[in-house]
């Protein structure tokens, strides 16, 4: 390991967490190498100097006044299902539920009208008849073969004018 | 015998409100002066100290007990750190170290001869300007590590960061600490 590496690890070194083999490999460099000594001393003191920062406590009445507030505190509950259904309370929130409830309803029609038998999805999705259609069709019943389209719907009868 | 933080945390989501005191007690310079060294500004330490308390309180129900209470309370210092930085970055606030509050007179410290009083002082104020100035993520590392002796681990896990980014973010903290000393000269002086 070169100088430049070995000084990376000098800040953790000092600061005792490096493995107790890897800091016997830099205290070993060390004995050896004056440049990287010094650098050692340079954090040493800088450590040292942070140290002059005066100690910092708590003013007086922290305790009295923290506790005070804290009498108004109740803890949030645990996580439950009334803690998952709480956020849903405001008005946009309502814009959600409204649109997931949209979106699961459209899910189920979707999942219901593939699950149907084919001919009767068949039947639903027949087109009506046109208009002028629907009307050659009365003028002339005869004309109704196993090629017309079968009236299987209340409307669709309807429209046909059966 | 000392009682653990996670037993007096599982007491305190039973209400236990004695409970929630000692861990006050217990903690409370401590974020104090995480918060202040952090911040810079006496007045709103009190208040985020407050309410990094306050918060533990709320979310007792939260709190895993697997979970080490310290670094856990250190993240929710930290969390509300950060949001106050953020409030000021938008509101253009500046940190504010009230000149008005004499914190060595607060802590209560022994009577100085006023020449060394005088160097003393010039000399914290040297430190302080050169924390000050670091990147906010080198400050809040080395706060940790020299001011509040947390080790590499508890600092990762307080700051949801990996060890080596740790480790490097306190090395580099270091370095700049030290050529801003050194440019001041101080450094030399000590040596």
């Amino acid at each position: 390991m070169n100088c430049e590496k070995i000084k990376t690890q000098l800040s953790a070194y000092i600061d005792g967490e490096l493995s107790e083999e890897h800091s016997a490999f830099i205290r070993k460099h060390l004995a050896d190498c004056d440049s990287c000594r010094y650098e050692e001393q340079l954090l040493h003191k800088t450590s040292r100097l942070l140290g002059n920062w005066e100690d910092v406590r708590a003013p007086d009445g922290f305790c009295e006044a923290l506790l005070a507030k804290a009498e108004t505190v109740s803890p949030l509950p645990r996580r439950s299902i009334i803690h998952a259904v709480r956020p849903l309370a405001g008005p946009r929130a309502l814009i959600k539920v409204v649109a997931y409830g949209m979106a699961i309803l459209l899910l189920c029609v979707g999942v219901i009208f593939f699950a149907m038998p084919p001919l009767k999805r068949a039947t639903m999705v027949e087109p009506l008849p046109t208009h002028s259609e629907s009307a050659s069709q009365i003028d002339d019943t005869a004309s109704i073969s196993e090629d017309s389209p079968r009236y299987t719907t209340m409307a669709q009868m309807k429209v046909a004018g059966m | 015998m000392r009682v653990l933080d996670e037993d007096l945390m599982e007491r305190c989501r039973k209400g236990d409100m004695s409970a929630f005191e000692l861990i006050v007690l217990r903690y409370k310079d401590a974020i104090f002066s995480f918060i202040y060294r952090f911040l810079m500004d006496y007045h709103r330490a009190q208040d985020i100290s407050q309410e990094t308390f306050i918060r533990v309180l709320k979310n007792v129900n939260r709190y895993k007990s697997r979970n080490n209470f310290k670094t856990w309370l250190y993240r929710i210092a930290v969390n509300l750190c950060k949001n106050e930085l953020r409030y000021r970055s938008r509101h253009k606030m500046l940190s504010l170290d009230d000149p008005t509050v004499d914190i060595e007179s607060l802590a209560g410290n022994h009577f100085v001869p006023p020449d060394k009083a005088y160097e003393k002082k010039e000399m914290r104020k040297l430190v302080k300007d050169a924390v000050s100035e670091l990147p906010e993520d080198q400050r809040m590392v080395i706060i940790m590590r020299e001011y509040q002796d947390l080790s590499y681990e508890e600092i990762a896990s307080a700051l949801n960061c990996s060890l080596g980014a740790v480790k490097s973010k306190i090395y580099r903290a270091r370095q700049n600490i030290k050529n801003m000393l050194l440019e001041a000269e101080i450094h030399k002086v000590a040596l």
